[in-house]
């Protein structure tokens, strides 16, 4: 469960989330939309205070935070109980697809070699990155790279897993792959929270659609009643416009 | 015209070359605690603290900013000796101690130069693993950190090769003060610092070779 609870931030004096409230059940998956610069990519960013937030509580498994009074020890700890998914990927660049996923299970999560690497393989085998576990992410394409970034991101067996705009660097032609190994995430009751523009995927896989524009959430609601017929005017234009791209 | 005498070039070599395991040894050591003082510079550099941030300022800036030669005489003559522990050391041992301070305060520019140009994803999706910013540091940052700073520590690591002939100033013998005893001895100027400078050229030119062939390696991988 990820939950989000009057959350403010402040770039200098610019105010990018302007109170946010919303919650993501157990389980449950949810797609983030909404024009660049709404906050979307902070809000999952605050998540894991990879961006301290100013002001509000954050709340993910059973820990919550209070962002105007935290500790380094609890920072730390909500961390664990998420990863994330990055937009181009992060995977770590001297290290082989393998080692990507083991080294947090090992350095992190303190288990023997032997273990962390049969993990390792079993999470890369869930990806379909099986035969390509000892390439360095130089040697993998965007997509391969990304299911790496899942197969990393799964591992962990975090609470929850954050993506950000997974799929927003991909080639066309690579996004399907990304977009069907996490429809398989999806389905294993995995608490996902998805920043992403592929409405097909949201309209698909979410249980829910949150609207953000401005810094607030607009409009928030199951997919077909969000994308199909929205209530706000500023969520209607946005998909009027994404509409007329595709 | 001076009348070059071959016999005094070819004889300084044997003398000069067996002081060539002392000027090894002070490269190497001083050297390698330098780097090892670097990467901590470098890291401690990244601490957002305002004293931090002036302790290492001036720090870099003394090294950096003062005569190799004067900072020898004062710390092997005058700091040392004053700092329990310290003051028992061989000459040798204060000389490297000295030069390894001088070589990190370059060397931890080249370091910090390198973690800066790691993208900073890398350090992101570390923390996003549960990582600590110093595991994220060990596993991931700074390797790729140290690939990236391999020709600048090379060219450092020639510096310090051809610093280590500054260390003969305070009596440390190496091929330098072999070479200075021998001229003045016999008073052959030319011949003798011809026959160590030729050496300190090869063993230079034995580096740089070694220095391509690490830099193939390094590149090789990823």
């Amino acid at each position: 469960m990820i939950r989000y609870e009057n959350v403010h931030k402040y770039f200098g004096p610019v105010e990018v989330l302007k109170g946010i409230d919303f919650e993501i059940g157990t389980g449950e998956v949810v797609c983030i939309l909404g024009p660049s610069g709404s906050g979307k990519t902070t809000l999952l960013r605050c998540t894991n205070f990879l961006e301290t937030p100013t002001k509000g509580l954050i709340t993910v498994g059973d820990m919550t935070i209070d962002a105007e009074k935290h500790t380094k020890k609890e920072v730390r700890a909500i961390r664990q109980l998420s990863t994330m998914v990055f937009q181009n990927y992060n995977l770590f660049r001297n290290k082989t697809a393998l080692e990507n996923v083991m080294t947090s299970l090992v350095v992190v999560q303190k288990k023997p070699k032997a273990e962390a690497r049969e993990i390792a393989e079993r999470y890369l085998n869930v990806v379909g990155m099986g035969d390509r576990m000892n390439y360095y992410p130089s040697q993998l394409s965007g997509g391969q790279q990304q299911r790496v970034g899942i197969a990393r991101a799964l591992a962990l067996q975090p609470h929850a897993i954050l993506f950000d705009e997974p799929t927003a660097a991909l080639d066309p032609e690579l996004v399907g792959e990304v977009l069907n190994v996490m429809k398989d995430v999806a389905r294993t009751g995995i608490t996902m929270a998805v920043v992403t523009h592929e409405m097909g995927f949201a309209r698909e896989v979410a249980d829910r659609v949150v609207f953000m524009d401005g810094g607030v959430v607009v409009e928030q609601g199951p997919p077909a009643q969000v994308l199909d017929h929205p209530q706000h005017k500023r969520t209607q234009q946005f998909l009027r416009a994404v509409d007329n791209q595709e | 015209m001076y009348n070059f005498a071959p016999e005094y070039f070819f004889e300084a070599f044997m003398p000069v070359l067996s002081c060539l395991k002392m000027t090894m040894v002070v490269t190497f050591a001083s050297f390698a605690l330098a780097f090892v003082l670097a990467v901590v510079l470098a890291l401690v550099g990244r601490i957002n603290n305002p004293v931090v941030q002036v302790i290492m300022k001036v720090w870099l800036s003394l090294f950096r900013g003062t005569p190799l030669i004067a900072q020898l005489f004062l710390f092997v003559y005058g700091v040392f000796p004053m700092i329990p522990g310290l003051s028992e050391l061989s000459l040798e041992v204060k000389a490297i101690f000295c030069l390894a301070l001088s070589f990190s305060a370059f060397m931890a520019e080249t370091i910090r130069g390198a973690i800066l140009s790691v993208d900073k994803g890398q350090m992101e999706a570390c923390i996003t693993c549960g990582m600590t910013s110093l595991q994220g540091y060990t596993h991931v940052v700074l390797p790729q950190a140290f690939r990236l700073a391999i020709p600048s520590l090379m060219n450092n690591f020639i510096e310090c090769f051809k610093g280590s002939a500054m260390a003969s100033v305070v009596g440390v013998m190496d091929m330098m003060l072999k070479a200075k005893m021998l001229a003045n001895k016999s008073y052959r100027f030319l011949e003798v610092y011809l026959c160590v400078l030729l050496l300190y050229w090869v063993i230079n030119m034995i580096f740089v070779a070694i220095q391509k062939v690490i830099e193939q390696k390094a590149n090789a991988k990823y």
